[in-house]
C-alpha cells in the first residue's frame, strides 16, 4: 500500500538542479531509505517532505491526497533533525512533550504518552535533565522520541546516526530498527552511508545529481545494481568495461571475461564483487617434473614470453587439485570424473568415474631438438549426462621431435581407452554432461590418441575431458590411425553444423591463423552420435587436436607461446574450468571484519582488483595468482 | 632562561600598562576625590563620606535622577522589542547587505547627527519636548545597539529548532514565541543592558531634546560643572561608575552564558 506517492518533483536552486523530476512510491510501514552522496538532492526531498521546502514542479501525494497543500505544521510528518534540534531551554520531559501541547491534548494524556515514550527509548531516568546534559546517542533518543510521540504517518530521519560514534550507531542501528517495528510507523531515512542505509531499510532509493538511480531492496542493490553509480556506490567493486560476446565481455587488454547474458555487440560493464572473486595461486604442485618444466608451464600459461626450454626427455606428470572453494563446488557438479593414463609405451587406459571430481593434468613431451615450443590449451563443452563437462586440452607441440620420444600419457577415463604414443601428455579433465544430448563425441579421445600416434612428430600436452564409453570405443577404433585420417574419419560422421562451425570459428579466434589454418585442415573434428538408452548418457564433446607438421612450426611458434581456445557445445555460461581468465599479482592483503582483502594489480586494468575471502588468506603479496569467478554471480550493466 | 624571557616580556608589556594607566587614572582619581573631606575638589583632605550625604540632599540631582530611570527604563523596553523585531526580521527576510548594515547605522552615528536630526524631525511634526521626545530619542540608538546583539545572536542560532517546532505542529507565532524568543534570551537580554546604560549617561541628544523643566541627570550635572566641579559631583560620578560596571559585567556574562548554551 503507498503512503507516499512522489510524482516528478523538481527543484532548482538557481540553476542547479537539486531534484530532477523525481519520482517515488513508499508504503505503508516500510523503512525506507534515501542513499546519495551529499549533494544529491536527498534532503532537499526530505525537507519537501517535512513542508520546509517546496518542490518548483511536481506532485507529492500522501494516501492520495495532495501534501503540498498543507503547512509544515499541519502535516502528519515529523522529521528526526541531523543535529536533532532539541530545545536547549527546555528538559527532556518538555521538549518530547512539545509536540503533544501544541495538539492541545489533556495535559494528563500528555503526561502518560511522554512517559511511555521515555520508556520506550530509554531514558525514563534523564526526563528532568536538558540537553546540554546529555550524551549524543541520548540526545538522539529525545529527538526520537519527541519525533514518534507524535504518533506520525511518517517519520523523517535525516543522517539519524551520522553524529555518533561508531559503537554508539551500532546500538542505534538496531534501537532504531526495533522502533520502527515496535511502533510501525513508516520510516523515511536519509543517508549518505551505504552501510547504514543497507542496514536499517526495507527498500533504498539511490540518489545521484538529483535524479533517483535505483529503488530495490538491500540484497537487490547489492546483487544487481542496474546503473554504473550504484554498482560504484554499493559495495566495492570491480568494474570491467567491454563489449558483450555471447561468451563473456571482452574486455580491451583483458580478453574474454566471464559475464552473464546480454546483448551481443553492446558494450557494457561488468560488475564483480569481491567476495565472488575466486583465486588461484599459479605454481602447480608438480611431481616428477624439472624445474625448468615446471617453469614452462608457469610461463606459457601466463601467456608470457616462454622462459624454460623442454629439454629433450623430460618427462613431466602434473596433477591439478581444485585449489579454491569455488573450484570444489564447481567441480562438485561433476558427476563424472575421468582421468586418463597413459604409459610410456602408448597404451591410455581408461578407468571408470569416480563420483567425486578431479582433475587431472597430463604433460606430455617429448624429446626435442628444437627449442620453440607452443601451446595450445583447447576447452570444450560436452554434453552428456547431466551435467556439462568442459574439457581442457594443452598441447606443448615440439617440432622435429626424435623418432622415438619417450612418452608417458596419464589419464583416467570414464571409458576404457587406450591410445598408444610415446608421448607424454598432460591431460585435465572437468566435464560436465548434459541429458539432453545424447551424442557423443569419439574425437576426444580419438583425437588425443591421434595425437599421441604422432607423437613421432608432436609434442603434446593434452587437458581432456572424458567421454562415455563409446568415446572410447571411437578411440580404440581410431587407436593407430594417423592423426589426418582420424579426423577425416570423424568428420566424415554426422556432423551437427553449428556445433562444427562453432568449434572452427574458436579455433580461428584462438589460434594463430596459419597454425590454425592447420589445425582446421588437420585436426577439428566433431561427431555426434547417439548414447545408447541404459549407458551414459553421451556426451558431446569436441575435441580439437592440434598437430602440425614438422618444418611449419618452428620459425612460427617461436614467438607464439600460448593459444587458448575454448569450445562450447552449448551457450551455457559455465565458470571457467580452473583458475580464471585473468592473471594478476597481490599487491596488499589485509584483514578486518572476519575477512581478507585482497588487493590485485591485473595487467592491462587500470583499477585494482579487489578480492575478499572469509578468514585469512595465506597469500603473501607478490603472489601470482588466476583470477576468476563465475558468471552467474557477475553483473552486466549495459553501458 | 625563565627569568630572561619574563624580563623580556616585561619590556613587550610596558606599553599596555601605559596605556591602561592612562584610560583608568582619570576613574581612580573621581572615585578617589569623591571620599575627600576637603571641600576643595582637587586637594586631599582626608576621607568622609559627606559629599554622599549631600548628593542626598541635592533636589536638582535627585529630580535628573528621576527623570533619567524614567527615559532609560522607557527606552530600554521599547528598544529592546523593536530591535529585537528588527534583528529576528533581517535575518528571516532579509539578503541585502547593505540593509542589514544601515539597521545598525544609529549605533555608530555620530550622537551630535542623530541630536540635531531628531531636534528637526520634532520640530516639523510639531512635536512638543519633554521627557517622551527624549525617550523616543534613546529609543532610536537604543534599538541599533539591541539590534546588533541579537542579530550576531541569531546568525549562531540553530534554525533548524524552529523548523523542528513546526513540525511538531506550533504555528509561526508559537513558535516564536516559545522557540525563537528562549533561544534568542540571552542576546535580547545583553541587548536590554546596553541600551539602559547607554540611555543613563547619554548627554547631546538629551541635551538637544529635553525640555528645559525636565533635564535628564547629565544636563543637570552639566549645569552644576559650569561653576566649577564640587566633590558633590565627583560622588555622583562614583555612583554612576558603580551601577555601570554592574550592568556592562551583567550583560558580559549574559553572552558568555548564552554562547555556552547554544
Amino acid at each position: 500500500m503507498t503512503l507516499i506517492s512522489i510524482d516528478g518533483v523538481t527543484r532548482r536552486f538557481g540553476d542547479v538542479a537539486a531534484l530532477d523530476s523525481v519520482s517515488l512510491e513508499i508504503r505503508q510501514g516500510e523503512f525506507f531509505a534515501l542513499l546519495g552522496p551529499s549533494g544529491c538532492g536527498k534532503t532537499t526531498l526530505l525537507r519537501i517532505l517535512a513542508g520546509f521546502e517546496e518542490p518548483d514542479d511536481g506532485a507529492v501525494r500522501l494516501d492520495g491526497d495532495d501534501l503540498l497543500k498543507i503547512p509544515a505544521h499541519r502535516r502528519p510528518i515529523n522529521l528526526m533533525f541531523q543535529s536533532y534540534a532539541l530545545f536547549p531551554h527546555m528538559t527532556v520531559e518538555r521538549n518530547i512533550a512539545y509536540g503533544l501541547e501544541r495538539e492541545k491534548l489533556p495535559k494528563k494524556e500528555i503526561r502518560e504518552r511522554v512517559a511511555e515514550v521515555l520508556e520506550t527509548v530509554g531514558l525514563a531516568a534523564q526526563a528532568r535533565r536538558k540537553p546540554h546534559q546529555l550524551s549524543g546517542g541520548q540526545r538522539q533518543r529525545v529527538a526520537l522520541a519527541r519525533a514518534i510521540v507524535k504518533r506520525p504517518r511518517l517519520l523523517l530521519l535525516d543522517e539519524p546516526l551520522s553524529a555518533l560514534d561508531k559503537k554508539v550507531r551500532a546500538e542505534m542501528q538496531l534501537e532504531l530498527k526495533r522502533l520502527q517495528h515496535e511502533v510501525g510507523i513508516t520510516f523515511v531515512v536519509v543517508t549518505h552511508d551505504q552501510e547504514e542505509a543497507m542496514s536499517l531499510a526495507d527498500r533504498i532509493a539511490v540518489m545521484q545529481g538529483g535524479k533517483v538511480e535505483q529503488v530495490d531492496a538491500p540484497v537487490e542493490l547489492y546483487d544487481r545494481p542496474r546503473t554504473p553509480f550504484v554498482a560504484g556506490f554499493i559495495g566495492a567493486n570491480n568494474i570491467f568495461s567491454g563489449r558483450v560476446t555471447e561468451n563473456g565481455l571482452d574486455v580491451e587488454g583483458l580478453g574474454l571475461l566471464p559475464a552473464p547474458k546480454g546483448v551481443d555487440g553492446d558494450s557494457a560493464l561488468l560488475v564483480v564483487r569481491p567476495e565472488n572473486i575466486r583465486l588461484t595461486e599459479i605454481a602447480p604442485k608438480t611431481t616428477e617434473t624439472q624445474d625448468e618444466a615446471k617453469d614452462a608451464a608457469v610461463t606459457t600459461e601466463e601467456g608470457a614470453e616462454p622462459k624454460a626450454e623442454i629439454e629433450a626427455g623430460t618427462e613431466a606428470v602434473t596433477e591439478e587439485e581444485p585449489k579454491s572453494e569455488a573450484k570444489s563446488e564447481e567441480a562438485a557438479e561433476v558427476v563424472a570424473e575421468e582421468g586418463a593414463k597413459a604409459k610410456e609405451d602408448g597404451e591410455a587406459k581408461s578407468e571408470g568415474a569416480e563420483p567425486e571430481a578431479k582433475e587431472i593434468a597430463v604433460v606430455t613431451e617429448a624429446d626435442a631438438e628444437v627449442k620453440p615450443k607452443r601451446k595450445r590449451k583447447t576447452k570444450s563443452k560436452a554434453k552428456a549426462e547431466p551435467e556439462v563437462r568442459e574439457i581442457a586440452v594443452v598441447t606443448e607441440p615440439e617440432v622435429e621431435v626424435k623418432a622415438e620420444p619417450e612418452a608417458e600419457v596419464k589419464a583416467e577415463a570414464e571409458a576404457e581407452a587406450k591410445a598408444e604414443a610415446d608421448v607424454k601428455a598432460e591431460v585435465a579433465t572437468e566435464s560436465e554432461v548434459k541429458a539432453e544430448e545424447k551424442d557423443a563425441t569419439a574425437d576426444t579421445v580419438a583425437g588425443a590418441e591421434a595425437v599421441v600416434d604422432g607423437a613421432a612428430e608432436v609434442v603434446t600436452e593434452v587437458a581432456a575431458e572424458v567421454v562415455a564409453e563409446e568415446n572410447a570405443a571411437a578411440a580404440k577404433a581410431d587407436r593407430g590411425d594417423d592423426l589426418r585420417a582420424a579426423v577425416k574419419t570423424a568428420m566424415t560422421g554426422e556432423v551437427d553444423a553449428e556445433a562444427m562451425a562453432e568449434v572452427v570459428s574458436r579455433a580461428v579466434a584462438g589460434v594463430v591463423a596459419k597454425v590454425v589454418a592447420e589445425v582446421v585442415a588437420e585436426v577439428v573434428a566433431v561427431n555426434e552420435s547417439k548414447a545408447k538408452a541404459e549407458e551414459r548418457r553421451a556426451a558431446d564433446a569436441e575435441a580439437e587436436t592440434p598437430s602440425e607438421t614438422a618444418p611449419a612450426p618452428l620459425a612460427e611458434t617461436a614467438s607464439e607461446t600460448k593459444t587458448e581456445t575454448e569450445a562450447v557445445s552449448e551457450a551455457d555460461p559455465e565458470p571457467e574450468p580452473e583458475d580464471g581468465p585473468l592473471r594478476g599479482t597481490v599487491v596488499d592483503v589485509s584483514f578486518y571484519g572476519g575477512t581478507s582483502h585482497i588487493v590485485l594489480r591485473v595487467e592491462g586494468h587500470e583499477d585494482h582488483v579487489l578480492a575478499a575471502a572469509q578468514g585469512s588468506a595465506r597469500v603473501e603479496p607478490g603472489t601470482e595468482v588466476a583470477i576468476g569467478w563465475d558468471a552467474a554471480d557477475a553483473v552486466l550493466i549495459p553501458a | 632562561m625563565r627569568r630572561n624571557a619574563k624580563r623580556g616580556h616585561g619590556w613587550l608589556q610596558l606599553p599596555f600598562w601605559l596605556t591602561y594607566v592612562f584610560l583608568y587614572v582619570p576613574i581612580a582619581v573621581v572615585v578617589l576625590m569623591s571620599f575627600n573631606q576637603n571641600k576643595s575638589a582637587y586637594a586631599w583632605g582626608g576621607f568622609s563620606l559627606r559629599w554622599y550625604s549631600a548628593l542626598i540632599g541635592n533636589e536638582k540631582i535627585r529630580d535628573g535622577l528621576i527623570n533619567t530611570l524614567i527615559v532609560a527604563f522607557g527606552a530600554t523596553v521599547l528598544s529592546t522589542v523593536l530591535g529585537t523585531l528588527l534583528a529576528v526580521g533581517l535575518a528571516r527576510y532579509n539578503k541585502s547587505r547593505l540593509v542589514d548594515a544601515l539597521s545598525t547605522m544609529p549605533a555608530i552615528l555620530p550622537d551630535l547627527v542623530l541630536a540635531i536630526g531628531l531636534l528637526v524631525f520634532y520640530a516639523a511634526v510639531k512635536m512638543t519636548l519633554g521627557l517622551h521626545s527624549v525617550l523616543i530619542a534613546h529609543t532610536v540608538f537604543g534599538m541599533a545597539f539591541v539590534t546588533a546583539v541579537v542579530r550576531a545572536r541569531i546568525s549562531h542560532a540553530d534554525t533548524s529548532m524552529e523548523e523542528a517546532s513546526r513540525d511538531l505542529g506550533a504555528t509561526p507565532v508559537t513558535t516564536f514565541m516559545r522557540i525563537t524568543l528562549p533561544t534568542l534570551a540571552p542576546g535580547i537580554l545583553a541587548g536590554a543592558l546596553l541600551a539602559f546604560t547607554l540611555s543613563i549617561d547619554e548627554f547631546v541628544i538629551a541635551f538637544f531634546t529635553a525640555a528645559p523643566t525636565e533635564p535628564t541627570l547629565p544636563i543637570v550635572i552639566y549645569s552644576m560643572v559650569r561653576f566649577g566641579v564640587s566633590p558633590e559631583i565627583n560622588a555622583l560620578a562614583t555612583l554612576l561608575l558603580a551601577v555601570s560596571f554592574t550592568v556592562v559585567i551583567a550583560a558580559q556574562r549574559m553572552t558568555k552564558l548564552s554562547e555556552a548554551l547554544s
